[in-house]
Order: C-alpha cells, then sequence, then structure tokens
C-alpha cells in the first residue's frame, strides 16, 4: 500500500495555501482546463445530456459488475492474454513482481496509472531490485524529484517551468533551460533510451471491453504506446470497476473523457489491447497480463449509498472545478485521488475516520457534479460520508461525533422544537452579542467555544426584531385593515 | 493468489444477486455484436461521392488544430511523389542517414517507395525486405532496429474518422504497430472511400465484420489523433513527447470524384 497521509490534510492544506507558485499554477490550470471543459459539453451534438446517458451505462456495468468480469477474463484468455485477479494491493505488487522475475525483468518502464499509485507499486519493485522509469512526462519530472503526483492528469501542475529547467540541469546533467520546447525534448532523448531498452512496459487502463476483451490505455504524449508496444512483457492494471460492456459504449465514454480530462475532441492516442503478440507480427509484446485489482471496491460495492463512486473513470474534470483543490491542490488530499472523487474514494478505500478531512474540507458546492462526464452526484456523497461519520458504526471503523457535540445538537434540537425556548435563546443571544459587535455592526471575534466561527470570517450579528416577530406585527396591522 | 472464481462469485455477493447470472447476462450481451449495427453499417458503404468529399472536407479541419496535415492526391503515383519531397525535405532527428520503415500492404506496396526514394538513396524497410523464418526472433529484431532508425514511418490505415481526424490501424501481419510509433515523422496513405464520421461508425464496422472473440478490432487497435503532445510543463502545448512530431495524411482522391 503506498503512502497514506490523509490525516495531515489540514496542515498540508495550510502550507498550500501559503505557498505563492501553487496557487499560480492551480489557478491557470482550473481557468483553462475547468472552463474548456464546461464549453465542450455544451459543444456536444448531444448536448450536455449526454453526460446522464453516461452515467447510466456506466451503473448499468456497475450493477453487473461480475459478469462482465467474467465475459472480459474469457475473452483475453482467448486473444492469448492472462487475468489475474488480486484481493489487495499487496497481491496486486507481489504478482507483478512474480511476473517480473519469470520473464527476467531488469528495467520497466511505466506509463500514468493512477492505480499503481494506490497500491504503491513503484516502491516495491525498486525494493525487488527492478528499475521502473515513469514515462508521462508529468511523471517522470515528478518521479525524477522525488514527489508524488498532485493532480490526476497533469501531475507535474505544482512545478513551474524554472524548477523543471533546475531539476533537469542537475538530474539530466543539461544545460539550464526554462523552455518548455527544450526540456519535453530533452525528456524525449532520454526517455527513448528507456523504451527501446526496458523488458517490461506497466501501464494502467482507462477502461476495459468485456465483449471484444480488450483494455484500453488513452494517453497524448504516445508514452503508452511505447511502453506496451517495444518491451517483451506488457503488464497491465486495472481497478475492477473500470470494465464497460459493448464496444460502442466506449464512443460516448471516450468523447466525454476526452473533455472532461483536456477539453479535447478525442485524445491523440487510443490503444484497445486485447493480448500479445499474434503469428506473423513484427512487434508487440510476447507476452500480455491483466492484474484486475479489488483493494477495498467489493466493499464499497456493496455499499449501495456509495456504489455510484465505481461509475467514476478518472478524468480529473471535478478537480478543475472544485473550489477546495483550487486552493489547497493534490497533495494535501494524502492519497493517490485528489479533489471531490478524492474525497469520496479515499475516505471509502482507507477508513472515514481515518480521511474524514477530505470530505468535511469540501464546500458543497456542487460544482464537481456539473463538471462531471459520467454526472456522478459526488455532493451527496460527500454528505453521505458525514452523515456516516456523525453516526458512527462498526462497518466503516468511525467512531462517531465527538459526544460534547452531539450532547450540543440534541440540546439546540429540542429548543428548536419549542417557540418559547427558542425565542428566549434568540432574545439573550441578540443581548450577549452586544459587547462583541463592532463599530461597522459585524462580529469579529466570538469567545470561546464559538471562537472558530470568526477566526477567518465576520459575522453578522442577531437581528433584534426576529422574523417572526415582525411577521405577527404585519398581520395584525393586516388583520386591521378594514377592507 | 485468489481464483477468478473465489473474486467473481465475491463481486456478485457484494451486488446482492443469488446465483444464476444468466437472464442478466442476456440483457447486457447480444449473441452477435455485428447484429446491432446492421443499419450503420449500410450507411457508410452506400455512401456517394459528395458524402465523401464532405467527410474528406471535415477532416481537413478537423486535422488543423491537431497539427495533423491532411493531403489529398489523385493517384498513388502523385502520393508517392509528394512523400518522395517530403524525404528530401526533413532531415533525421537523432542523425545519422537518412531511411524510410514502410508496411507491407497492398496501397503502400502501389507507391513503389524504394522505386521512387532510389535516386535520393534512402533506403525503404518494411516486414516484407527482411530475410529470415517468418517467426525467427533475429528477424524481428532486426526489423526493429531498422525501424529505430528510420526517421520517417509510412503506414495505410484501416479507417479514418472525419469528426476527429483519427486514423484507426489493426495490427495484422505486415502492419506493425512500431512504424506509426518510433520515426519521428509519421505518414500514412488511405483512399477517400476509407474515411468514415465518427466513433459510432466505427464500432459498428468493426464489430460487423468482425469474429469472436476479437470482433475485430484484432489484438492491438490503434487509434491516432494527430502527432504525439504533452502539456505537462505549465500547461504549454509541446508537439512530439514520445511519439511522431509530425503526421502526414495523404486522402488518394480519385479525380471522378473531386
Amino acid at each position: 500500500m503506498s503512502k497514506i497521509t490523509t490525516e495531515h490534510y489540514k496542515l498540508e492544506a495550510r502550507k498550500a495555501i501559503k505557498d505563492r507558485v501553487l496557487q499560480s499554477a492551480l489557478a491557470s490550470v482550473q481557468d483553462r482546463l475547468g472552463k474548456g471543459t464546461a464549453k465542450a459539453y455544451c459543444e456536444l451534438p448531444e448536448g450536455p445530456g449526454l453526460r446522464r446517458t453516461a452515467h447510466d451505462m456506466r451503473m448499468q456495468a456497475v450493477e453487473n459488475l461480475d459478469i462482465l468480469l467474467e465475459t472480459l477474463a474469457d475473452n483475453i484468455g482467448k486473444n492469448g492474454g492472462r487475468v489475474i485477479f488480486a484481493d489487495d494491493a499487496q497481491a496486486a505488487v507481489t504478482a507483478c513482481i512474480d511476473i517480473a522475475r519469470k520473464h527476467d525483468v531488469k528495467q520497466v518502464v511505466k506509463g500514468k496509472s493512477m492505480v499503481t499509485e494506490e497500491i504503491g507499486l513503484n516502491p516495491a519493485l525498486q525494493a525487488a531490485g527492478i528499475e521502473v522509469t515513469e514515462t508521462d512526462l508529468g511523471e517522470y519530472i515528478i518521479q525524477l524529484a522525488g514527489e508524488s503526483p498532485s493532480h490526476i492528469i497533469a501531475p507535474a501542475i505544482h512545478k513551474t517551468r524554472e524548477q523543471v529547467g533546475r531539476l533537469f540541469a542537475e538530474k539530466l546533467g543539461i544545460p539550464y533551460t526554462d523552455d518548455p520546447p527544450t526540456l519535453t525534448r530533452t525528456a524525449r532523448k532520454a526517455l527513448r533510451q528507456k523504451f527501446l531498452t526496458a523488458d517490461m512496459g506497466i501501464s494502467g487502463c482507462n477502461l476495459a471491453c468485456a465483449e471484444t476483451g480488450h483494455i484500453t490505455t488513452v494517453s497524448n504524449e504516445g508514452n503508452i504506446r511505447m511502453a506496451t508496444t517495444l518491451p517483451r512483457v506488457h503488464v497491465a492494471f486495472m481497478g475492477m470497476e473500470r470494465v464497460t460492456a459493448r464496444l460502442e459504449d466506449h464512443d460516448i465514454l471516450f468523447r466525454l473523457l476526452s473533455r472532461g480530462a483536456a477539453a479535447q475532441h478525442l485524445a491523440g492516442y487510443i490503444s484497445y489491447i486485447g493480448g500479445p503478440r499474434q503469428t506473423g507480427q513484427m512487434d508487440g509484446p510476447e507476452a500480455f497480463y491483466l492484474i484486475i485489482i479489488d483493494n477495498g471496491r467489493s466493499k464499497i460495492l456493496a455499499d449501495t449509498e456509495f456504489r455510484e463512486i465505481l461509475c467514476c473513470i478518472r478524468c480529473a474534470a471535478c478537480l478543475n472545478v472544485c473550489p477546495v483543490y483550487g486552493k489547497i491542490g493534490g497533495h494535501a488530499y494524502g492519497f493517490a485521488y485528489s479533489g471531490p472523487v478524492g474525497a469520496v474514494v479515499t475516505p471509502l478505500l482507507v477508513g472515514i475516520e481515518r480521511a474524514k478531512d477530505l470530505f468535511l474540507g469540501e464546500t458543497l458546492c456542487g460544482a464537481c457534479k456539473d463538471a462531471c462526464p459520467v454526472d456522478i452526484d459526488l455532493p451527496r456523497m460527500l454528505l453521505a460520508l458525514r452523515a456516516r461519520l456523525a453516526r458512527g458504526g462498526a462497518d466503516r471503523t468511525t467512531r462517531g461525533g465527538i459526544t460534547a457535540e452531539k450532547v450540543f445538537y440534541r440540546a439546540w434540537s429540542a429548543a428548536i422544537c419549542n417557540r418559547q425556548v427558542y425565542a428566549g435563546l434568540m432574545r439573550t443571544a441578540s443581548m450577549a452579542q452586544r459587547p462583541n459587535t463592532g463599530a461597522d455592526g459585524m462580529i469579529h471575534h466570538l469567545p470561546f467555544p464559538f471562537d472558530g466561527w470568526t477566526r477567518s470570517r465576520d459575522l453578522k450579528p442577531l437581528t433584534s426584531t426576529s422574523f417572526m416577530e415582525r411577521w405577527n406585527k404585519s398581520r395584525l396591522v393586516n388583520d386591521d385593515d378594514p377592507t | 493468489m485468489t481464483t477468478q472464481h473465489d473474486f467473481i462469485g465475491r463481486v456478485t455477493a457484494a451486488l446482492g444477486y443469488a446465483g444464476a447470472p444468466e437472464r442478466r447476462r442476456a440483457t447486457v450481451f447480444t449473441a452477435h455484436p455485428g447484429s446491432r449495427h446492421g443499419e450503420i453499417v449500410k450507411r457508410t458503404r452506400t455512401r456517394n461521392d459528395a458524402d465523401r468529399l464532405m467527410l474528406l472536407n471535415e477532416l481537413i479541419a478537423q486535422g488543423k488544430p491537431l497539427n495533423l496535415k491532411v493531403i489529398s492526391k489523385k493517384d498513388p503515383s502523385d502520393t508517392a511523389a509528394a512523400i518522395a519531397a517530403l524525404v528530401e525535405e526533413k532531415s533525421p532527428e537523432w542523425g545519422g542517414p537518412k531511411s524510410v520503415a514502410a508496411w507491407r500492404h497492398p496501397l503502400i506496396d502501389s507507391l513503389d517507395l524504394p522505386e521512387i526514394l532510389c535516386p535520393q538513396k534512402v533506403p525503404v524497410y518494411s516486414p516484407r525486405q527482411i530475410n529470415g523464418e517468418p517467426e525467427s526472433t533475429n528477424k524481428r529484431s532486426s526489423f526493429r532496429r531498422r525501424v529505430e532508425t528510420a526517421f520517417i514511418g509510412i503506414t495505410s490505415a484501416d479507417y479514418c474518422l472525419a469528426e476527429t481526424a483519427t486514423l484507426v490501424m489493426k495490427t495484422v501481419p505486415g502492419s506493425d504497430r512500431s512504424v506509426s510509433l518510433l520515426p519521428s515523422i509519421h505518414v500514412a496513405v488511405i483512399e477517400l472511400n476509407q474515411i468514415i464520421r465518427n466513433l459510432p461508425e466505427l464500432s459498428a464496422c468493426l464489430n460487423y465484420e468482425g469474429k469472436p472473440p476479437d470482433w475485430g478490432l484484432t489484438n492491438c487497435l490503434t487509434l491516432i489523433s494527430g502527432p504525439s503532445k504533452t502539456a505537462d510543463i505549465e500547461l504549454t502545448m509541446v508537439h512530439g513527447a514520445h511519439g511522431p512530431r509530425e503526421v502526414y495524411l495523404y486522402v488518394i482522391t480519385p479525380t471522378a470524384a473531386a
């Protein structure tokens, strides 16, 4: 399992907000991709409603996941590939290392894959003495820097061109430059050597088609084609929910995925891979393995409240519009998945209690639902997670809310159910607030234990005459009206 | 290690079903995927020249923002001449003498490239030119070395999608994947009637003509929309991240149609 640092959410978020470079990078990614995606949806010939169609299609796939996985595995087997099922991260990593040993693999080239990030594949392969090179330019940059991805599709978005320039000068021994084309060409040259000499290519998988027995990989750089064409062995990793029934399902999903991810009509390269090299072909790997990973997903599947999150195709559209992600960036989320999708899926994978700050931190503004290419109701699930946290329960390792908070809300609930008590409370509060109300008519500081409410904002004071008082008064006036 | 049976059994249990998935299977899949698409396939096959030319124009327009250069040519010899000019004009990205890799494919063979490029002394390598047992490792590694050093790769395609400017390539003997991937410049040659509208038409055509288990996709179906690109450094678009930096698509358009 990769390192989980969800507990440090608040600390990391605070650091990120102070980081000026990150703030401008995040603003730029949201300004360009977020707006571009919204525009691209409107330009769909079928209109933005296509997202609903895609949602229903994904939900149908998830609800027949057992049949789809069985058909996929059988068809890949018929095409000459091998399918391995892994219950958890450890099993998936072990399976990959076994394959590497069996094929005498020393060097691996990797395409960007969030699920391998989730299971912590790279450190495990390195510990087994295998050299792993990330080949997506963004992933390559952060691998050289010894960091982790901060965005699902633009992993090095937190780095400036100057930082990349200094990094390449130091690690690749080139003269310093901050020109993106020159930097890209340097990486192209260095990685081409890796592609040509690697023994094994590892990729993720954007979707899989059960009926034809293919996985699909999507990229713009061409690195995944390199990694799945040139080395002797190809190992693909897939979260078990990423399968669709029919080929035509991909038509809609790819168009939406490309728009959600990068406001494109269609990504530059899409490959449908169904098995190893066949007789008479001069290239392609001699062996193809697909590792299908559960790692907590069947638990989510069994929970009808959260099953919908398995429709997600990891395009990152929700990151590009989220006001919270836009300020704190990806690292604060403490796991492979960030932004609104991370705030839902991470607690479900690693534990609600452990990752509670992620969903407590989101604003429930609903922008993520509008941006989602498959129309997932993320705000609903963020709320459901909060309810689960408050209610507690052994099922998802939540302790339940804080006792003092529960007592307070119980008292509050009793108070607001009684007209006289409530009105009395309000009158008392409106008198008690007077010493705290400033000259500008705003409350700048509340006393403990309410001081948290005013730490970063001013509050309007309670009104001296409540709505009910005014209502009653105006009704009296109206009743007196002779007409 | 868990077995397929146990793993899928757990998924079934998580979904809350008890056994007998046959009825669900019948709602999810049909016996022959092609049978769903008869109408669409008929439409693609019965297009008249005017419709096909409209698709070509759309392809040209969609290619532009992607940096895909779509060029209409009247016949194979005209196309071959254009390729010869391109070979003359461009220089190898990684240095060394010029060489070209090409598919073994009826349309590409008809261009007579070895002959056309002979005056420039630029060799053309295709799986055909390499001697040895068809299945030998030697033959494969020798082909791979040729493709690695080639600065231009010449392929055809099975289909081309007008709406997204996408080349679609099945993997079959002679149509090797690395030719459209390793060289710095990718040149593709297709005929006008290979242009179809979009992804739904593609799925229909593939499934309709296909057989189980791969339903027409082969072991690797590749979709290419323009040259390789990245925007990973400050969202600055750069062409030529790993794959070809430039892509040229020649469409042989009979004069009768044009």
